[in-house]
């Protein structure tokens, strides 16, 4: 309704849904509008019409430029926005190469893209020694943390919360007072042993007063309840035994990383 | 420690008893302050020793 007094000024338009203007309705530079529709056409200079604005949020105008491809204009701002076309082959993302390759490609896979902020790191290493009674199964203690970028480390133990597959490597540096007769390190999975994680162990040692035991695995971990802890056992001649704190030849270290999502 | 107190129960155990792949018994301490217990005893002719044989 137009405001008293005042003349409105209307553009060439139609109620009805789903209706477009035929060449022949337009003239050059005239513009019409569905307002059924929410859309917005005119006739360009080869006599065609085109679509040059709609209300929905999912019609994007296309580009001329381009071979093959949609191409959006500069720093476009899109939500919530669903691809579609061809359900086979692969869809590829591509940005202006400003410095060297920068083209990420998707394959025709379901699954999670994984970064820097969703993939769990950390380091940490033992800064005291600690004194396992013999023949005993003893959480190993890594008292500093090098880094942990997702904080799923803590009391020597790590409890990731993102899903997926883990790389883990410890090492534990292990003495007795004159000779080990036997020493190893596990990896324990919620609190025990697990025959699919590698360890190591050495029980037939001889006239060895040091010796660094090192193993890796890859474990998946729920993301939730899920948690990973060292253990070692030193036995030897002598009161005394040693798990060693990490120095410049005896590592006792535990690290991992996330090597792919669930 | 619990180690020594077992083996002064039982001497005629070794180290092969609480260590390696022929284990039978397996004493674990989880660093948190509570020291060593026994985590497994499936010796097949020695017995678990009581709380009280081990106090």
């Amino acid at each position: 309704m137009a405001q008293t007094g005042f003349t409105p000024i209307s553009l060439y338009y139609t109620a009805t849904a789903a209706a477009t203007p035929t060449a022949g309705n337009l003239v050059a530079g005239e513009l019409a509008l569905n307002n059924n529709d929410g859309k917005l056409f005119y006739k360009d200079s080869s006599g065609v019409v085109q679509t040059i604005a709609s209300k929905s949020a999912a019609a994007l105008a296309n580009s001329t430029t381009g071979t093959g491809a949609t191409v959006l204009a500069t720093s476009p701002t899109v939500t919530n926005p669903a691809l579609g076309g061809s359900t086979s082959g692969s869809v590829t993302l591509a940005v202006p190469a400003v410095a060297g390759s920068n083209t990420a490609t998707l394959p025709a896979a379901t699954g999670t893209v994984m970064v820097s902020g969703n993939m769990p790191a950390f380091a940490a290493y033992s800064i005291a020694n600690q004194t396992p009674a013999s023949g005993t199964y003893t959480k190993v203690v890594f008292g500093t943390e090098v880094y942990d970028t997702n904080n799923n480390f803590a009391s020597s133990r790590f409890t990731p919360t993102i899903a997926g597959y883990y790389q883990l490597n410890a090492s534990v540096a292990v003495s007795a007072d004159t000779n080990i007769t036997g020493c190893a390190i596990l990896f324990y999975k919620n609190g025990s042993g697990d025959k699919s994680l590698p360890s190591q162990e050495n029980t037939s040692l001889s006239g060895i007063g040091y010796e660094t035991l090192s193993a890796s695995c890859l474990v998946y971990l729920n993301g939730s309840t899920d948690y990973m802890e060292v253990y070692a056992y030193v036995t030897g001649i002598g009161t005394n035994r040693y798990i060693f704190q990490s120095d410049f030849t005896h590592q006792t270290a535990f690290s991992g990383c996330m090597v792919r999502s669930a | 420690m619990l180690y020594d107190k077992i083996k002064s129960i039982y001497p005629e155990l070794t180290d092969a008893d609480f260590v390696g792949r022929n284990a039978t018994i397996t004493l674990q301490n989880d660093s948190d302050g509570k020291g060593d217990y026994i985590k497994n005893w499936s010796h097949p002719t020695l017995a678990k020793p009581t709380n009280e044989e081990l106090a």
